[in-house]
Formats: C-alpha cells, sequence, structure tokens
C-alpha cells in the first residue's frame, strides 16, 4: 500500500507525463499527419475516412485534456475510447488506397499509438504495448487481406519499431515515473521524521536544561553541603530539607508524564513519598478544573509539596475546582516556619496554626 | 441509651465501631453487628441509627438496602470507602442522615451517631467537599459564605482553623453547615427520615420555614 505522500506525488507526475502525451499527440495531428492528407489527398479512397480518423484522435486527446485540467483520470470512459480510436485506425486503413499500405500516406498506422498512448499513460507500459500489439495485428490482417504493400516486410518492421518506441518510450517513462514518486515520497517522509525527532530532541534538553536550572536553586546548594561536611545529615533539619528536595524532584518528574491531569499526578507522586516515610496521608479532589499551566502548576503545589515532605505523622492534602481557580490545601503537623508562602497576582497562600497543625492553603485565581 | 446497629461485612471495622461507641459520651450501645439479610432486617427495629456499608457485595452499592431502611423510617448512617461526590449526593438524596467515609475517623463517628439519633444534623468534612462542588442545578442554593465554610471545613478538617480562617466563631461555623444540611433535606426524593431533620431543626431555630 503505498503511502499517501507517495499517491499525491505520483498523481502529480502523472497529470504532467499526460500533459506531455497530449502536447505530443496534438503536435504530430496537426503539424504532421494533416498536411500529409492533404498532400496525398489522391490516395484515399475516400479522403473522408482519413479526416474522420484525425477528428477521432484528435477528440480523444482533446476530451483525456478535459479531464486531466479537471484533476480526473479518463475512469470507466477510458476503454470505449481506445476502442473507437482503434476502429477509426481500421477505417482509415481501410480507406488508404491498397499500394500505399504503410507508405507515407498510410499515416494512421504509425499515429494511433499517440492517442492510444495518451488514453492509458497512466496506466502502465504494459497496457501500452499490448494495445499497440492489437494495432499491429489488425492491420497486419487488413494488409495481408489485400496482398499490396507500398513498402518492403523490413520497411514495415523497421517503421512500426520506430513509431511504436517512442510512444513505449512515453509509457515507459510514466511507470519509471511512479517508482520515483514512490522513493521521494519515502524520502520526504524520512527527512520530516527526522526534522520531528530533531524537535523533539531540542525541546527535551530544554525541558531538562530548565528543569536543572530549577533544581539547582535548591538542590545543588544542599549536596554541596552534605559533600563538604558543612551540613550534618544526623541534623533533623537537614533530613528535612532532604525530604523537600527529594519530593520536588519526584514532581518534576512527573511532570513529564503525559496523563489527564497532572496536578493530581503530580500531587500523588508527592503523597506516595510521604507515604513510604510512613505518613498517614488523605488525599482528596472535589470539583471540575480546567487545566493548569505547568509553572502556575509547579508554584501552586509548592506549599503542599514541602509540608507533605516536612510532615511528622499525618497529613491531610485536598484540591477543589470552583468556577476558574484550583485550590490545593493540606493539613499537617508540621513546623510552621517551614513553610513557604506563595503569593503572586493570580496566587495566594493562607496559613492557619492550630494545636501543632498547619493548614498550608493555596489558590490560584487565573487573571481574566 | 443510643442503640446503633452496624452492617457491615469486615469484622475489624466493627470491632473498631464498637470500641469507639464503647467510650462515647453520652454512651452507645452496638445492638446489631453484621451484614447478613436477617441481621439487617432486625436492625431496623432494634436500633436508632444504622451505620450501613456500602459495598456489602462486590461491584454493587447497596443503595437498595439504603431505600429499604430509609422507607422504615430509620435514620441510617453510611459509612464507606467511597470518597466519589455522586455517591454522597445519591445517598442523601435517598434519605440517608449522613455520609461518612471510613478514612474520617472516631470523632466524625460518634458525633454523627449522636446527631442520628435526636434527627439533628452533621456534616462530615468529604460529604461538605462533595456539596460545595454540586454541579446539579436542581440542588439547594447555597449562599457564597455557605459554600466558603463548606470548602473550608473540607479543607481543614478543623472547625477552629474554619472559624479563625473565616473570622467566625465555631458556633457560627456549625449553624452554616447544619444549615446547607437541612437545606439539602428539603429538596429531593420524600423521606420520613429527612421530613424529621427539617422539623428538628425548625425546632431548634436553625432554620425558618420561610428560608426552604
Amino acid at each position: 500500500m503505498p503511502s499517501p505522500d507517495a499517491v499525491r506525488i505520483a498523481d502529480q507526475l502523472r497529470r504532467q507525463q499526460t500533459w506531455a502525451a497530449i502536447v505530443i499527440t496534438l503536435a504530430v495531428l496537426f503539424a504532421l499527419q494533416f498536411p500529409t492528407v492533404l498532400a496525398h489527398r489522391h490516395h484515399y479512397r475516400p479522403v473522408e475516412g482519413q479526416f474522420l480518423a484525425l477528428a477521432v484522435f484528435a477528440a480523444t486527446t482533446g476530451w483525456v485534456a478535459v479531464t486531466t485540467w479537471r484533476g480526473r483520470s479518463p475512469g470507466r470512459w477510458r476503454w470505449p475510447l481506445v476502442a473507437v480510436t482503434l476502429a477509426a485506425s481500421v477505417i482509415a486503413t481501410a480507406t488508404v488506397a491498397p499500394d500505399q499500405y504503410l507508405g507515407i500516406p498510410h499515416w494512421s498506422y504509425g499515429t494511433v499509438g499517440w492517442p492510444l498512448t495518451v488514453l492509458v499513460v497512466d496506466r502502465g507500459v504494459g497496457v501500452l504495448a499490448g494495445l499497440l500489439v492489437v494495432h499491429f495485428a489488425v492491420s497486419a490482417v487488413q494488409v495481408a487481406a489485400v496482398g499490396e504493400v507500398a513498402v518492403t516486410l523490413g520497411g514495415a518492421l523497421q517503421q512500426s519499431l520506430i513509431t511504436s518506441v517512442f510512444q513505449l518510450a512515453v509509457g515507459y517513462g510514466a511507470t519509471l515515473l511512479d517508482r520515483i514518486a514512490g522513493t521521494a515520497a519515502s524520502a520526504a517522509r524520512k527527512e520530516e521524521e527526522l526534522r520531528t525527532a530533531e524537535a523533539v530532541r531540542e525541546q527535551v534538553h530544554a525541558d531538562r536544561k530548565k528543569r536543572y536550572a530549577t533544581l539547582a536553586r535548591t538542590t545543588m546548594p544542599l549536596l554541596d553541603g552534605l559533600a563538604s561536611g558543612a551540613l550534618d545529615p544526623a541534623d533533623r533539619e537537614v533530613r528535612r530539607a532532604c525530604a523537600v528536595e527529594g519530593a520536588r524532584m519526584r514532581r518534576l518528574f512527573a511532570e513529564n508524564a503525559e496523563v489527564d491531569d497532572p496536578l493530581t499526578h503530580e500531587l500523588e507522586a508527592c503523597v506516595d513519598l510521604a507515604e513510604r516515610r510512613g505518613i498517614s496521608v488523605q488525599f482528596l479532589t472535589y470539583g471540575e478544573r480546567g487545566p493548569v499551566p505547568t509553572a502556575t502548576r509547579r508554584l501552586l503545589t509548592e506549599p503542599a509539596v514541602v509540608a507533605l515532605a516536612s510532615a511528622e505523622t499525618a497529613a491531610r492534602v485536598t484540591v477543589v475546582g470552583m468556577g476558574d481557580s484550583v485550590t490545593v490545601s493540606v493539613v499537617a503537623d508540621v513546623p510552621e516556619d517551614v513553610i513557604p508562602a506563595v503569593r503572586t497576582s493570580e496566587i495566594n497562600t493562607s496559613i492557619v496554626c492550630e494545636d501543632g497543625r498547619v493548614w498550608v492553603k493555596t489558590t490560584w485565581t487565573p487573571a481574566r | 441509651m443510643i442503640r446503633v446497629a452496624v452492617v457491615d461485612d469486615h469484622p475489624v471495622v466493627i470491632a473498631g465501631v464498637r470500641a469507639w461507641c464503647a467510650d462515647a459520651d453520652p454512651p452507645i450501645e452496638v445492638v446489631n453487628a453484621d451484614a447478613s439479610p436477617r441481621a439487617w432486617q432486625d436492625s431496623a427495629e432494634r436500633a436508632d441509627v444504622v451505620l450501613l456499608d456500602l459495598q456489602l457485595e462486590v461491584g454493587s452499592l447497596a443503595f437498595d438496602r439504603l431505600q429499604h431502611l430509609v422507607d422504615q423510617g430509620q435514620q441510617v448512617i453510611v459509612y464507606t470507602m467511597r470518597t466519589d461526590r455522586q455517591t454522597a449526593l445519591t445517598c442523601l438524596d435517598i434519605g440517608a442522615h449522613s455520609y461518612l467515609t471510613k478514612a474520617e475517623g472516631e470523632h466524625h463517628l460518634v458525633a454523627a451517631i449522636h446527631a442520628a439519633a435526636e434527627n439533628r444534623p452533621y456534616m462530615p468534612p468529604t460529604l461538605s467537599g462533595a456539596l460545595a462542588t454540586n454541579p446539579d442545578p436542581l440542588c439547594p442554593r447555597l449562599a457564597p459564605r455557605e459554600i466558603d465554610v463548606l470548602l473550608e471545613w473540607f479543607h481543614s478538617e478543623s472547625k477552629e482553623m474554619v472559624a479563625r480562617s473565616l473570622n467566625l466563631s465555631v458556633r457560627t461555623v456549625n449553624s452554616y453547615l447544619d444549615r446547607v444540611r437541612v437545606k439539602y433535606a428539603s429538596v429531593g426524593r420524600t423521606a420520613r427520615t429527612k421530613a424529621a431533620l427539617v422539623a428538628r431543626a425548625i425546632q431548634d431555630g436553625l432554620v425558618h420555614v420561610d428560608d426552604l
């Protein structure tokens, strides 16, 4: 099954090939053979047969020109027209004076191949060759029935060969172009795939750099501190900071996933991390929410990420979509001073403390 | 003494409920704890409140059992693992007194049983979140402040925190929550349990007839 691209390219090339055949045929008919008929009018019995053949060949070619112009193929009229063309050729041969068979006045013998080429050029060279063989066979029968020829057998063969070689060459060209179209399409597709892959790679790389930049601000100082010994892993605060960085990284990794609801997905990643630390977490979400842009999600979940990573025993995480706004809330037993309060033009954080529990609620209300 | 029947097929849940009820004040007696159809039938006659697990059979929710109990005038607290909004709303519409998730602990369970026994409303936090975000155009019309209170209660699970966050007293927070619950009792399918809740709320001065 050829690809749609190959079909499109092949169609284009085939149309051009058909146009070339049409132009050649019309030129042969009017510039070469029409004057021939006029010059040898006394060799025909009667001459009208020749005019009829000329008219049929020209009309067939003209009809294909019109359908090609409209972007269609000859369709179901192809084979009736082939038959009409061959019939016209038989009439033309029959109205040539027998002593002129295969001579110059018998122009239709070599020329009928051109309208046939126009009709079947898009069906491959095999079909055209078949039609030419039919034509030669019919003509041979007609000539043999009369028994007179203007040329020798060698001359006849030569003439048949010379004209049909041109016609077959055009037909073969069309077949070749079909193959070229397939190659061109697959080459174009490969190039396109390569370009897409390149663009994706660049995007992934840029994302990675951006993520690294985000981590570099917070994770790197921590790792530096641990490596240099400036930070003591036995220190509770250092361990908490590590848990927070771990949660941030989990959220960053979760950002990459193709999911319907990235906000929930990222929070679930952090909930999972907290549960692995033995924290009992309740996670509930209600209400309808639209998509939240990645940068906004990062800000919106930041207090929750820190609270989840810092919780001592239990946390309640709730997400609510109301109208345009989205609220992410966490209640957890954490030290109040560790929770960052995110405040931008669109995001607001409220913190309430009660009995050793901190409730941090971050709401995003997109500006209209 | 308040008598409660527990319809649940998990022994550990029954044991937990028994333990919580034993410590309750005023005291609560667990008169029946089983999931068999017979026990479930008996419970309606012997108990003041039925605690009903919705997922007694795999793949189906026991809405029909809830309907049956409600038709008998029984106050039912649905006690379930499910947190989805639609299930909660359906249970309230049928006439359940309250919808409590199993993640919500002792405090809510005991408070809900006490409230149910007296036909007074009780609003657990998860149900509060479900009601605040109810998209049904036929749901009771809630004032913006009522929605604020519902959401804050859902988020924080602490009435003290809601009161501080919204600059209200805990008493006011409670009355907002109760009013919303009564509003829901006065819409949808009719049920004796709903009518009892509304009547009690009017007697307590929680709502006026004109408000509903």
